[in-house]
């Protein structure tokens, strides 16, 4: 299954002809700093400042802050955005690093927190006030909590954004009264980074459970965990996975959005990002090699056994390994553009978020996919099939018949009991994000239409019952797909096709290709020497409905999918819906 | 020889290659002791604990086991787990083979192994 230089070029070839074909520029580049001047300060209240509830140790109370200056140019109040750094060393000596907190004498603190200054410079010249906040206390001492540091995160989040309550209400040290009415702590965003990740999770959960003193509008975890499953909903949520991981290697992170894309009234979009060649680290300019004297890793080398080696992720010649700056290039871009998107209500960032615009030059890579689930509004989805139990096979959502013809196996994994609990059978669960177990929660995962084809005549059809078929308001029809790498039916290392067909009442139909508008069907790269990769993630395949001349959209009869672009193949799939 | 069988065996229950488990040399349970309510046992190996995302594991036997801490000092190539002590004493077998690993990435092969538990090394005191 080893890719060629080739069969590498021609993926390359396959995304960079998509993004430049298919997908609209952007008017702007969301990495591209701003009007407003920045300033830096830091505030630190002491190593042992907070100690939060239920917790065993002290924390720090420390941040960097980036944030625009006010003048006629940038008024003010700005948006609030919170940073929070994931699991790593806490101490160090020379090259030595240490776990503890506070550091013992003669030993200094990794500042973690300092590391995401390329992502505060620019975000904050847009208008925002941007802390990244210290947590080496809560990382000495979570393994030894149950929940591994989620709460105690979240309880952290909300300690600094009470100071900055006080600071934006009254003349307070360090600031004065620099900050004052200057805050709009009704428009507050938060990022975390792996463990940081699910804390910003568990914040939202935890400012929610108190009423919601502040107002939290948008919410990244950046390569995350996600270990105790929380549901994060009513709130813009954008997950990052990089698929070249090396520590939290099976992107469990995914689990973030799987498990609200149904939540009932939810008015707030879903998205994952899978960066192609990104690592863990890397987002990290204290966690990446040369950054920082002790403490640093290239983590997918350093901890995937014979990772060097890997045609994707290694470090051989062709690999698709992002260099450290490209990588930062992806943080600042997608970064600053969630934020901007949903905290700045800015529209011409939606693309980005959907997946229809091309990667803006700031990312530095065109091998990134996106995965889009919209809000629980008929003015922005109508779910045709969310394929979620076993009569979803022969009645979809809508009440409209599933029929299929050619089709094998033809059936539902990786949901809830009875389905399987994997849909593939590898020997690593680092290769099934959707469906990899969680620590602290016995949850189950995505569940996927598992499907193979054997010939050209192969189809599945969902009808719409009449009435329902109106979606003249809506822009594409999507779902979200990966290339079953575990099939040998589909070719190796060969993106997959298929057509698809829109009917409307009066029996007028129109067809595209999948290929035409969607680079999701690749065939997963990497590996099999080593046991993350590849990784069978869902991306979102969005066939925009203009690619349907002459069909009437407001009433649609049926989707045909037909299978004969390529004489076999196996997908999985997940929710088949019109989008915005 | 003992050590080798111990390590044959590891390999047997999860897949992991013996040259794999034997990779560090100078692994070692420190110590096992009884705090409170709790059994800590304490590892030392050559090759550092790295703090990382992913959540690190002992196992005993089929017993697998995550609540843990570094020690005092901040070394990262001790780690102490803490079990409790009623599970110890009931599931937890003399001789069962002790690993540690990173959850979810048992397969890579990367692992500490620590032959076999001798459960009288428990320090009651």
């Amino acid at each position: 299954m080893t890719m060629s230089k080739l069969e590498q070029r021609k993926f390359r070839y396959w995304l960079v002809a998509y993004v430049l074909i298919a997908a609209p520029a952007f008017a702007q580049d969301p990495g591209t700093p701003g009007p407003c001047t920045v300033a830096s300060a830091e505030y630190n209240f002491g190593d042992t400042a907070f100690t939060p509830t239920d917790f065993p140790g002290p924390v720090e109370v420390i941040a960097q802050v980036r944030y625009p200056v006010a003048n006629a140019t940038c008024p003010g109040p700005f948006p609030m955005v919170i940073f929070l750094h994931g699991r790593h060393g806490t101490c160090y000596s020379g090259a030595s690093a240490f776990l503890e907190w506070p550091c013992s004498p003669g030993r200094s603190s990794i500042p973690s927190y300092q590391g995401y200054g390329y992502i505060q410079d620019v975000l904050a010249s847009w208008g925002y006030i941007v802390a990244s906040i210290g947590a080496n206390g809560v990382n000495a001492v979570d393994n030894f909590v149950f929940d591994l540091g989620a709460n105690a995160r979240a309880q952290l989040i909300q300690h600094h954004l009470d100071r900055w309550n006080t600071w934006n209400t009254m003349d307070a040290p360090p600031f004065g009264a620099l900050f004052v009415g200057k805050v709009n702590l009704n428009n507050v965003g938060t990022m975390g980074h792996s463990r940081g990740g699910e804390g910003v999770a568990a914040h939202f959960i935890l400012n929610r459970d108190l009423l919601g003193p502040y107002t939290i509008r948008a919410v990244l975890p950046l390569a995350p965990v996600d270990f105790t499953r929380p549901d994060v909903t009513n709130v813009p949520l954008g997950v990052i996975l990089p698929y070249c991981d090396g520590d939290v290697s099976d992107l469990q992170g995914a689990h973030f959005v799987d498990d609200v894309r149904y939540a009932d009234g939810d008015p707030t979009p879903k998205h994952t990002t899978l960066v192609m060649g990104a690592n863990h680290n890397h987002f990290n300019t204290i966690w990446t090699p040369g950054g920082w004297p002790a403490g640093t890793a290239e983590d997918w080398t350093a901890f995937v056994p014979g990772g060097t080696a890997d045609p994707w992720c290694g470090n051989v010649s062709g690999s698709h390994k992002l260099p450290p700056a490209n990588q930062r290039g992806v943080g600042l871009a997608y970064i600053v553009g969630f934020f901007r998107r949903y905290l700045g209500n800015e529209a011409q960032f939606a693309p980005l978020w959907k997946g229809d615009a091309r990667p803006p030059p700031s990312a530095t890579t065109t091998e990134i996919v996106q995965s889009y689930l919209p809000a629980d509004s008929p003015s922005t989805r109508l779910d045709v099939n969310r394929l979620l139990t076993a009569s979803d096979l022969t009645n979809n959502w809508l009440g409209g018949t599933v029929a299929q013809g050619g089709l094998s196996p033809f059936d539902l994994c990786g949901g809830e009991a009875p389905q399987p609990q994997h849909c593939l059978t590898q020997p690593s669960t680092e290769r099934l994000p959707h469906t990899t177990p969680s620590a602290r929660s016995d949850r189950r995962g995505l569940s996927q239409l598992r499907f193979g084809w054997s010939a050209a005549a192969a189809f599945m059809r969902n009808d719409i019952p009449p009435g329902l078929g109106d979606v003249s308001s809506l822009a594409a029809l999507q779902f979200r797909a990966s290339v079953n790498f575990e099939d040998a039916r589909n070719p190796m290392n060969a993106a997959q096709d298929f057509s698809v067909t829109l009917t409307d009442g009066v029996g007028i139909s129109a067809t595209t290709i999948v290929s035409g508008s969607s680079a999701a069907l690749y065939f997963p790269p990497g590996g099999p020497a080593v046991t993350p990769l590849p990784k069978t993630v869902l991306n979102s395949v969005r066939v925009p409905l203009a690619r349907f001349p002459g069909v009437d959209l407001t009433n649609i009869q049926s989707i045909t999918f037909n299978f004969d672009r390529t004489g076999s193949g196996a997908l999985l799939i997940s929710d088949l819906q019109f989008a915005d | 020889v003992k050590h080798l069988q111990c390590i044959t065996l590891v390999a047997l229950l999860t897949g992991i290659t013996p040259a794999a488990l034997a990779q560090s040399a100078t692994n070692a349970i420190s110590a096992i002791r009884i705090a409170g309510a709790m059994v800590e046992l304490e590892f030392a190996s050559d090759q550092e604990f790295t703090p990382r995302d992913a959540l690190i594991q002992l196992h005993l036997g089929d017993n697998v086991y995550s609540r843990s801490r570094a020690p005092l000092d901040g070394s990262l190539n001790r780690i102490i787990f803490v079990v409790p002590a009623q599970e110890f004493d009931l599931n937890v077998n003399d001789g069962d083979p002790v690993w540690i690993d990173y959850r979810g990435q048992q397969e890579r092969g990367q692992a500490w192994s620590f032959g076999k538990l001798n459960k009288r090394q428990l320090d009651k005191k």
